[in-house]
């Protein structure tokens, strides 16, 4: 953990050095200095993005997720009551839970980091699980979570003059 | 004030804004939004007396269905020591609003506006 001045500039300026150079929305390090929260990075370790998926294959850094959606299922039987409207429920177990990663891409380096190294480790994942961490600030709540990465939907939106785009990860737990 | 080449003598006022929107976007887990640069987006709106010689109103019907595009030039001279500097500036667009007004006794006006598709040029 980077203690003195030095080192937390230096710690900065490393975790700046991973984002894309092709991205608008990269913080300064005026900025990084003034407000460290917006490197989403506690204590200075951590990977830059807001969430990370990596596996043995690669890393895939989201720098503007906007919606980390959580689905928890559960498995609930029906029985029904002769002569009643309505049935009963019993509990049989959770199901896997969902997690859908919503945001923005607005580089061509991130487009090619989901279009190319995500789907890379996708194919893979059967033998190198694709790990996820999803954080709120600087705080991971969601850390080093295996998941399953399903369809993946990058969808451009017209208008601007970069590579500006929607994506969609939608993502279920192994268990 | 000339539109395509033909001069509105009567023109007393205009104005033109034009610019890049910025679309915000939220972040999870932050207050600082990220931004993006939009389309340009740009209108001229021209106010003045209307004359019978007027040919605005032509300008704003379309062409075997599709609105022309205009080309509006203003001539500006500033005072500048030691002498006067004349800047001509270039709007280019389509016309998709006409207005006139009159009243009874008193002077027609016309109002035009101007959906910019470029930068106007200064020169």
């Amino acid at each position: 953990m980077p203690k003195t001045e030095e080192e937390k500039i230096e710690a900065t300026l490393k975790i700046l050095e991973k984002w894309p150079e092709d991205c608008p929305n990269k913080p300064t390090l005026m900025q990084a200095l003034l407000d460290p929260n917006i490197l989403h990075s506690r204590d200075l370790l951590e990977d830059p993005g807001i969430a990370t998926l990596t596996s043995a294959l690669g890393t895939v850094e989201l720098y503007h997720l906007e919606v980390p959606r959580e689905l928890l299922p559960v498995k609930l039987e029906e029985s029904e009551i002769p002569g009643r409207h309505g049935d009963i429920r019993h509990y049989r177990g959770d199901k896997s839970p969902f997690l859908e990663l919503k945001g923005t891409l607005d580089s061509s380096s991130e487009y090619d980091a989901l279009k190319t190294t995500l789907v890379a480790m996708r194919r893979g994942q059967d033998a190198n699980p694709i790990s996820i961490t999803v954080r709120c600030g600087a705080s991971a709540y969601i850390n080093g979570i295996q998941y399953w990465v399903d369809e993946i939907e990058i969808e451009p939106e017209p208008g601007f003059g970069i590579m500006w785009a929607r994506y969609r990860i939608p993502c279920i737990k192994r268990d | 004030m000339k539109i395509d080449g033909d001069t509105i003598g009567l023109a007393d006022r205009y104005e033109a804004q034009w610019g890049y929107p910025v679309a915000k976007r939220p972040v999870f887990g932050s207050q600082i939004k990220i931004r993006g640069t939009q389309s340009y987006d740009g209108e001229l709106r021209v106010e003045g007396l209307y004359s019978t010689d007027n040919v605005v109103a032509s300008k704003a019907t379309p062409v075997t269905g599709v609105l022309p595009s205009v080309t509006v030039v203003v001539e500006e001279t500033d005072i500048q020591s030691p002498t006067p500097v004349k800047k001509t500036w270039t709007f280019v667009g389509q016309l998709p609003s006409f207005q006139k007004t009159g009243q009874a006794d008193q002077f027609a006006v016309f109002r035009m506006t101007l959906d910019l598709s470029a930068e106007p040029v200064c020169t």
